[in-house]
């Protein structure tokens, strides 16, 4: 596990320091888990923060722009696949802005 | 602190802040505490992911064995191409990477008006929020002569660890020429396409090994998940191999004779040389010691945070719980997992949980080289969870060599990232 989010790390440790800081914000965080939250649905295929361990890419190293490009191109069916087609279809453009965020945030680029 | 710090370095470094921050503050109490019971795919998905989403939490998992043999790959194990080993998963990467409290014991009572679960080895445990995820039991009075003793000679093998040896022990000791039954259960159970991704598995080992054999299949369904890509598959695998008989072709097995190893339908009885019985399923033992379930045995559950219908601050996930469209499947219950734990960390917060979405991705194999899917984009609402429409869905049938093939090498991906996302 060598990445972690930048935006969540400030979070935590805002959390962390609680003693001297009164609160976190809520709706950063919250925003923070939406991302998280449907990013995570990668992992399982993908590896965990998106370090692929398997034969599957990963997707820990890839910006915002590249990844809703090749999500759109296994939509379309311009790039050809076995089984990104049929899920890409289900997710709406904000959500694949949110995978290419959570991806883009992790500090290994 | 430096800010390049791993999670794991970050994880020590909040600890000792935690430890500080002991001494009590003005407007911050002690962690809250958040107990999962279970160390499946439910269960230990969420106990990483409560510390993942929110590292402030005191996370403590409780599970009654040292390590977890996953069900999915199992099959392999049967087909002679994977070791139990390889899918068993210990926990110490959750206690030493992730910050969980690992407790080996078996939760036997949970008291919802006081918050706190007892643990057979005397331990109480005080939550904030319990996450239950107790994967299934079987319904053994559904088939008459068959109970957990029997099963020590008849496997089900729906756990897998001790009952996969034993059904891979007895696929050894067949001679060739022998017949294998496998009854599945009735809707619904514990991952809808196994049987048929164990017949499958059965039959690679039987081609190579013992090739007079033969696998009958008595099915209480007349359908199954993925039937047509798996019909395709036997056809042009394994010729003659497999005979699946579905219910309304009196299919059903009713009886066992453990002594004569026959099964019984309604006007047949089947002499088997191995025999693999999968009784009706139910949720796990727990959630029925602590009034979870419904009158048909499982967990309903408020969609978007999982949490119990029944009893506040409790929640179900995974094989247990009723979602809806989704499978009893370990992806579903991973991801259930994820959207649970998120909703848990923002209610602690005092924030409103995020609408979730799911996924789910299910492979199968029908030889180690030929994969087929199924997988599905899920969106909450009142009625439950939907598959997105228009996405999703089987692999497509009539496809080539290299097509299986492909869908076979991210099955085994999937499975070790998936492991990984969980136990890792």
């Amino acid at each position: 596990m060598r990445t972690h989010q930048p935006f969540r790390f400030g979070l935590i440790l805002a959390a962390a320091l609680a003693v001297a800081v009164p609160t976190v914000s809520a709706e950063a965080a919250s925003k923070v888990a939406r991302a998280d939250l449907i990013a995570s649905n990668c992992f399982n295929c993908h590896g965990f923060e998106g370090e692929s361990i398997g034969v599957i890419d990963g997707l820990h190293d890839m910006s915002a722009k590249a990844l809703v490009k090749k999500m759109n191109e296994f939509r379309s069916g311009a790039k050809p696949s076995t089984i990104m087609k049929r899920i890409a279809k289900g997710y709406t453009a904000d959500e694949i802005q949110a995978m290419g965020r959570y991806f883009e945030s992790l500090d290994n680029k | 602190m430096s800010i390049k710090g791993t999670r794991r370095q970050f994880l020590k470094t909040a600890g000792a802040l935690g430890a500080v921050s002991t001494v009590p503050m003005i407007g911050c109490g002690a962690a809250p505490k958040v107990v999962v019971i279970g160390g499946g795919f439910g269960g230990a998905t969420a106990a990483k992911y409560v510390k993942w989403f929110g590292p402030e939490i005191d996370v403590t998992l409780i599970e009654p064995n040292k390590t977890y043999t996953t069900c999915p790959f199992s099959n392999l194990v049967l087909g002679g191409v994977r070791s139990l080993a390889s899918i068993t998963h210990d926990f110490v990467p959750m206690a030493e990477d992730h910050g969980v409290h690992v407790v080996q014991d078996l939760v036997v009572a949970v008291e919802h008006r006081k918050k706190m679960v007892k643990t057979q080895g005397g331990k109480t445990l005080a939550y904030d929020h319990l996450i239950v995820s107790p994967g299934i039991d079987f319904r053994f009075e559904t088939i008459e002569g068959y109970d957990a003793t029997v099963a020590e000679t008849i496997p089900h093998a729906w756990k897998a660890g001790p009952q996969t040896a034993l059904l891979r022990k007895q696929l050894e000791a067949m001679k060739d020429g022998g017949t294998v039954i496998i009854a599945p259960p009735p809707n619904p159970f514990r991952c809808p396409p196994g049987p048929y991704e164990r017949a499958s598995m059965i039959a690679h080992y039987l081609k190579r090994h013992k090739p007079k054999s033969k696998i009958l299949i008595l099915d209480a369904k007349d359908k199954f998940s993925k039937k047509g890509l798996f019909t395709e598959g036997w056809k042009s695998q394994y010729p003659g191999l497999i005979e699946w008989v579905p219910a309304s072709k009196d299919g059903r097995v009713l009886r066992v004779d453990a002594k004569a190893m026959t099964v019984h339908t309604e006007f047949e009885s089947h002499k088997g040389d191995v025999i693999n019985i999968i009784p009706a399923q139910t949720a796990g033992k727990i959630a029925h010691t602590a009034a979870l379930t419904n009158q048909f045995g499982w967990c309903p559950v408020k969609f978007d945070t999982f949490e119990s219908t029944i009893l506040d601050n409790i929640h179900v996930l995974g094989d247990a719980s009723i979602a809806t469209k989704m499978p009893k499947s370990g992806n579903a219950a991973n991801t259930q997992a994820k959207v649970c734990a998120a909703a848990v960390v923002a209610v602690l917060r005092g924030e409103t949980p995020s609408v979730p979405t799911t996924s789910n991705t299910c492979y199968s194999l029908i030889t180690p080289n030929y994969g087929i899917s199924v997988t599905a984009v899920y969106r909450v609402s009142a009625k439950g969870y939907t598959p997105v429409a228009g996405a999703g869905g089987l692999s497509p049938m009539g496809e080539g060599a290299k097509f299986h093939e492909l869908e076979a090498r991210y099955a085994r991906g999937w499975y070790a990232n998936t492991a990984k996302d969980i136990w890792g």
